[in-house]
C-alpha cells in the first residue's frame, strides 16, 4: 500500500474542502449542532473512545499475560449504561447546552476552574495524539506496509484537514461511519483469526494453561485495579463525554446505552479473538514470544491480503476517529475554553481551524519521536483524564465543592498521577496512578467541600 | 447524611482499588464505588436514573462474578470461558435491562 498515505491525504482534503466554506458556528464546530440522534452519537462515540490501543497494545497484552488483559475490556458490559445514568442525563438536560468539558465544569465553578480544566485536557490530548501517532508507526512499520512516520504523518494530516474545516459537524458523521466499518472489520478478524489458530487454541484449552485461568499472568489486584479504572474512567474521559454534547435530546439518551454496548461489544471481540489466536500460536511456537506489540502485525500478515487489508482500514478508522476527537478537544480547550475563562468572549472559526492544525501537528510530533510501548502509553492518557476529571465531574454532577476546592482537587489529581507514572516502573504491581490521583482528589472534595456552589 | 458522605466513600473505594492490597478487598472497592455512585444518580432529578434497588441489583451481579472469578474458575482455563460468557456477553443485557427498567415513562 505504497500509495496509501498520499489516498488518505486527498481524502482528507477533499473532506476538508467540502466543509470549508460553510458558515459554522461554534455549537456546529464543537457539538455538531447538538442534531445527533442516538445512532449517530452512539457509534460515533465507540469510535472515538476506541483507538489503536484495541486493535494493537491490546490484544498484544492478551498474548503477553493471558487472560488477565481481559479485565481492562470486562467493564464494557456495564459502562454503556453507566455513562448514561450517572452523567448523560444530566449533561443533556442542562441548559443552556454547554458545547465542552471545561464550559460544563465553568457553568457551576467559574472561571478558574473552567481554565484550569482547559489546560489539562490540552495536556492529556497532546499525550493522547501522542499515542494515537505511535499507534500508527507500529502499524505501519508492521502491517500497512511502506515507512511507519509516513503513515502517521499522512493519517493526522488527513484527520486535520477535514477536522479543521468542519469540527464535530464534519467528524461525527465521519466517525461513526469508522465506527461501523470498525465494528464490522473487528467481528470478520476475531472470527478469522480464531480460525486460522483453532488448533493451537484447542490444544492450549486442553492442556489446561494457567493463561486461560481468570486472571491469566496478571495479579487479582490488578485486574480490580483495571476494572475500576476502566469503569469510572469512562465518566472522566473527555471523548467520551463528548458524546453526550453532540446527543440531539433527551429522548434519544434512552436507545443510547443499547447503541454504545452492542458497538462497543463488536468491537471488542477483535481484542479476544486476536489475543486468544496469538497467545496460543506463541505457545505453539508459530509466533514470537516476547515480541510485544509486533505479535498482532505478525499475526494477521499470516491471515492473507484480505484480512490485512481490513485489519488496516479497521485500525485506520479506529485511529482516525480518535484522533478527531482529540483534535476537537484539543482546539476548543485552547480556542474556546481558555480564552473565555480569561476574560475575553466570542469566538472565531479561524483560530479554531488553526488551532487545531497546530495541535495535531504537536501530537503527530511527539508521537512520531516517542519509544514507549502503545499500551503503556495508552494507560497513562486514560489514567491521567481519570485522576482530574472524575472529581471534577462528580462534583459538578452531584453539586458538592466550591471553585477552589474542585480546582484543587482537579490539580492534586493531575499532580499526584503524573508524578506516580514518572515512578511507574518502581510501583507495585496493582497500584493504579490514575486511580490513586482521583482517590486524591475526591478525598480532598469530601474534606473541604461542605457547600453547594 | 449530607453530599460530601458519598465522596467521602467513593474516595475510600477508590483508595482501596487503586492500592495492592489482597485480591478480595479490590474487588468489594469496585463495588463499593460504584453502587455508591448509583445510589447517588437515583436521588438526582434526570431520567433515566436508577431506581432504588437498581444500585443494589448491580453490586449483587458483579459480586457474583468477581466470585466465580476468585473462587472456582481462578486458575483453570474455563476462567477465560466465565470472563467471556457470564462476565461480558451475559452481563451486557441484564444491565440494559436495569436502564430500560429505569426509564419513567411520560
Amino acid at each position: 500500500m505504497k500509495g496509501g498515505p498520499l489516498l488518505l491525504i486527498a481524502l482528507g482534503l477533499g473532506l476538508g474542502l467540502a466543509f470549508l466554506h460553510r458558515r459554522l458556528t461554534a455549537a456546529s464546530f464543537w457539538a455538531a449542532d447538538h442534531r445527533a440522534s442516538a445512532l449517530l452519537a452512539g457509534l460515533a462515540g465507540t469510535a472515538m473512545g476506541l483507538s489503536a490501543f484495541v486493535f494493537v497494545g491490546g490484544p498484544a497484552l492478551f498474548a503477553q499475560m493471558g487472560s488477565g488483559a481481559f479485565w481492562l475490556i470486562l467493564p464494557a458490559p456495564l459502562t454503556g449504561v453507566l455513562q448514561c445514568w450517572v452523567v448523560g442525563g444530566w449533561i443533556v438536560s442542562q441548559n443552556p447546552r454547554p458545547l465542552t468539558v471545561p464550559e460544563l465544569l465553568g457553568s457551576r465553578f467559574g472561571p478558574t476552574a473552567r481554565g484550569t480544566a482547559a489546560v489539562l485536557l490540552a495536556l492529556g490530548c497532546v499525550a493522547a495524539l501522542a499515542v494515537q501517532a505511535r499507534a500508527v508507526v507500529v502499524l505501519g512499520d508492521g502491517l500497512l506496509g511502506g515507512h511507519g512516520p509516513l503513515w502517521a504523518i499522512a493519517v493526522c494530516a488527513s484527520t486535520a484537514a477535514y477536522m479543521a474545516a468542519g469540527g464535530m459537524r464534519a467528524g461525527v458523521w465521519v466517525d461513526a461511519i469508522q465506527g461501523a466499518v470498525m465494528g464490522v472489520v473487528a467481528v470478520g478478524l476475531a472470527v478469522a483469526s480464531l480460525v486460522h489458530a483453532k488448533d493451537a487454541v484447542f490444544r492450549l484449552v486442553a492442556s489446561g494453561s494457567p493463561w486461560l485461568g481468570a486472571f491469566g499472568q496478571a495479579s487479582p489486584a490488578q485486574a480490580s485495579a483495571w476494572y475500576l479504572l476502566f469503569s469510572v474512567g469512562t465518566l472522566a474521559q473527555p471523548h467520551y463525554l463528548q458524546k453526550f454534547f453532540l446527543l440531539r435530546t433527551e429522548r434519544e439518551l434512552r436507545h443510547l446505552p443499547l447503541v454504545l454496548t452492542a458497538s462497543l461489544l463488536a468491537v471488542l471481540t477483535v481484542w479476544v479473538g486476536l489475543g486468544l489466536s496469538a497467545l496460543a500460536l506463541v505457545a505453539a511456537g508459530v509466533l514470537p514470544a516476547g515480541g510485544g506489540d509486533a505479535v498482532v502485525p505478525q499475526l494477521l500478515s499470516r491471515l492473507g491480503p484480505v484480512a490485512v487489508a481490513a485489519a488496516g482500514a479497521g485500525c485506520l478508522a479506529a485511529i482516525m476517529s480518535t484522533v478527531a476527537a482529540f483534535f476537537n478537544l484539543l482546539a476548543a480547550a485552547l480556542a474556546y475554553d481558555v480564552p473565555h475563562a480569561l476574560g475575553g468572549g466570542g469566538w472565531s472559526l479561524g483560530w479554531s481551524r488553526a488551532v487545531t492544525l497546530a495541535g495535531g501537528l504537536a501530537g503527530t510530533w511527539l508521537g512520531v519521536a516517542s519509544q514507549r510501548s502503545v499500551a503503556v502509553l495508552g494507560v497513562l492518557g486514560w489514567g491521567f483524564f481519570t485522576a482530574w476529571l472524575l472529581p471534577a465531574v462528580l462534583a459538578a454532577r452531584f453539586g458538592v465543592g466550591s471553585p477552589a476546592s474542585v480546582t484543587t482537587a482537579m490539580l492534586v489529581g493531575a499532580g499526584v498521577c503524573a508524578s506516580l507514572e514518572f515512578f511507574r516502573a518502581h510501583l507495585a504491581p496493582g497500584l493504579e496512578p490514575g486511580l490513586v490521583g482521583a482517590a486524591c482528589g475526591v478525598a480532598w472534595l469530601a474534606a473541604t467541600a461542605g457547600r453547594r456552589p | 447524611m449530607g453530599p460530601r458522605f458519598p465522596f467521602a466513600v467513593v474516595a475510600a473505594g477508590l483508595a482501596l482499588g487503586a492500592l495492592p492490597l489482597p485480591s478480595g478487598l479490590g474487588f468489594l472497592a469496585v463495588i463499593l464505588v460504584l453502587v455508591t455512585l448509583l445510589l447517588a444518580t437515583s436521588k438526582a432529578g434526570e431520567n433515566p436514573k436508577p431506581h432504588r434497588h437498581h444500585p443494589w441489583l448491580a453490586g449483587l451481579v458483579l459480586l457474583a462474578l468477581f466470585a466465580g472469578a476468585l473462587g472456582p474458575f481462578r486458575s483453570s482455563p474455563g476462567g477465560f470461558f466465565w470472563l467471556v460468557f457470564p462476565c461480558f456477553l451475559l452481563a451486557a443485557p441484564f444491565f440494559l435491562a436495569l436502564f430500560e427498567a429505569s426509564i419513567r415513562k411520560p
